[in-house]
């Protein structure tokens, strides 16, 4: 019964849209998150670009960066940010990439914080967050967050206090428009 | 590498949506039934009681070192330390009538989220009214669970939904911070969201019967 409802008739969640149909509905999610007064983002992480960058620009950055990737490039791990063992996560739309996101867990809260401020660095450039709220403590999900919006690119990072499971920190570059 | 949509969201929603005729053919088989009560709050580890103690004791930084969090935002650091919260709060009465609007906070940025977007994609692109019954389903199964009202939401039980789905932690993970930062733009106090919505969501007896199942 799981199976079949995934996907079924009159049960969108899950279903495949063709590419084109996809990148409207991208537009449409995404078109309201650009900050047109912040210009572009430029390169996010040391070199990437969601929305330009291809695979191959992913692999080279891959590699400089020192990480370990998929034969695809959709997911790479290794040392980011101050953690051992971050995973990177990469979408593309053909051949090029509109999505950047790494996440790391710690089980100190300190480490967890410098490793948010190093993503958010990393995914925002330095820039001044477009939102910054939130406090990360001992509470389960007490959360800090940080969001970057220019006019071609949003980025967030979270660090998420998930109790047993420790401290989550989950940052992405997300490129705007299709 | 295509991303899944938290499957212990996705399937109940179907589930109720077809209940409520989403889709071309009003849905068929309600897809309701399947032997459970369809009500979240049949799970003991899902059914944050109001008023009762949260079942969390797991506080990773009860050791932490005394630098532990920043108060830019006025964060609450009474809930400190190794001992659990307990919900003082008439969750029903505090927050039931901010359901619908929290629920679809939910959706919007899930939708919008990478890790997420390619599986709400389709629900966005079948139009407002589609996007609409899947907001109010996920209210009902909110209110249900929560113990706000019975019998609202009539989806499988949350063992039964989650079974053979292969929930990675990962998405799990992001999808709970992302209620976590819902319930704070909805002005939920931290203190609430620590004592009255966190227990079961990480509680890792309940964590485990939706992940890697």
């Amino acid at each position: 019964m799981l199976g079949w409802l995934r996907g079924a008739p009159g049960c969108p969640i899950g279903a495949e849209l063709d590419p084109e149909a996809m990148a409207s509905v991208r537009a449409q999610l995404t078109g309201a998150l650009a900050d047109p007064d912040a210009g572009p983002s430029g390169p996010v992480l040391g070199g990437l670009r969601p929305g330009v960058s291809s695979r191959e620009d992913v692999a080279r950055w891959s590699d400089v960066q020192g990480l370990q990737c998929g034969p695809l490039m959709h997911e790479c791990r290794g040392a980011l940010f101050g953690a051992a063992q971050a995973r990177v996560s990469l979408r593309y739309a053909g051949d090029r990439l509109l999505d950047v996101e790494v996440s790391a867990r710690t089980d100190e809260p300190d480490a967890a914080l410098r490793i948010a401020d190093a993503m958010g660095a990393g995914l925002g450039r330095q820039a001044d967050p477009w939102r910054a709220d939130g406090a990360l403590g001992r509470a389960p999900l007490s959360q800090r967050r940080r969001e970057y919006r220019f006019d071609d690119l949003r980025a967030e990072v979270r660090a998420t206090n998930l109790g047993a499971r420790g401290f989550l920190i989950r940052g992405f570059a997300q490129s705007l428009g299709s | 590498m295509k991303q899944r949509t938290p499957k212990w969201l996705l399937v109940p929603l179907c589930a109720a949506l077809l209940t409520t005729g989403c889709g071309d053919d009003g849905g068929g088989d309600d897809g309701a039934s399947g032997g459970s009560t369809g009500s979240a709050t049949s799970d003991p580890t899902a059914d944050p009681t109001m008023g009762s103690a949260s079942s969390s004791s797991t506080d990773p930084t009860a050791s932490s070192s005394s630098g532990d969090a920043e108060s830019s935002s006025g964060a609450d650091e009474s809930s400190t330390g190794g001992s659990a919260a307990v919900c003082e709060t008439d969750v029903c009465a505090t927050y039931g009538a901010a359901v619908p609007a929290v629920s679809e906070a939910i959706v919007m940025e899930a939708a919008a989220d990478p890790m997420f977007m390619d599986d709400f994609a389709p629900l966005v692109a079948a139009g407002d009214d589609a996007v609409q019954a899947f907001i109010d389903s996920l209210a009902a199964f909110i209110s249900d669970a929560y113990g706000c009202t019975e019998g609202t939401y009539t989806g499988p039980s949350m063992e039964a939904a989650h079974t053979g789905l292969d929930i990675t932690q990962e998405e799990y993970d992001a999808f709970i911070a992302l209620i976590a930062g819902v319930l704070a733009d909805a002005g939920v106090p931290d203190s609430d969201i620590t004592a009255c919505f966190a227990p079961p969501l990480v509680d890792p007896d309940f964590v485990a019967t939706i992940v890697g199942q």
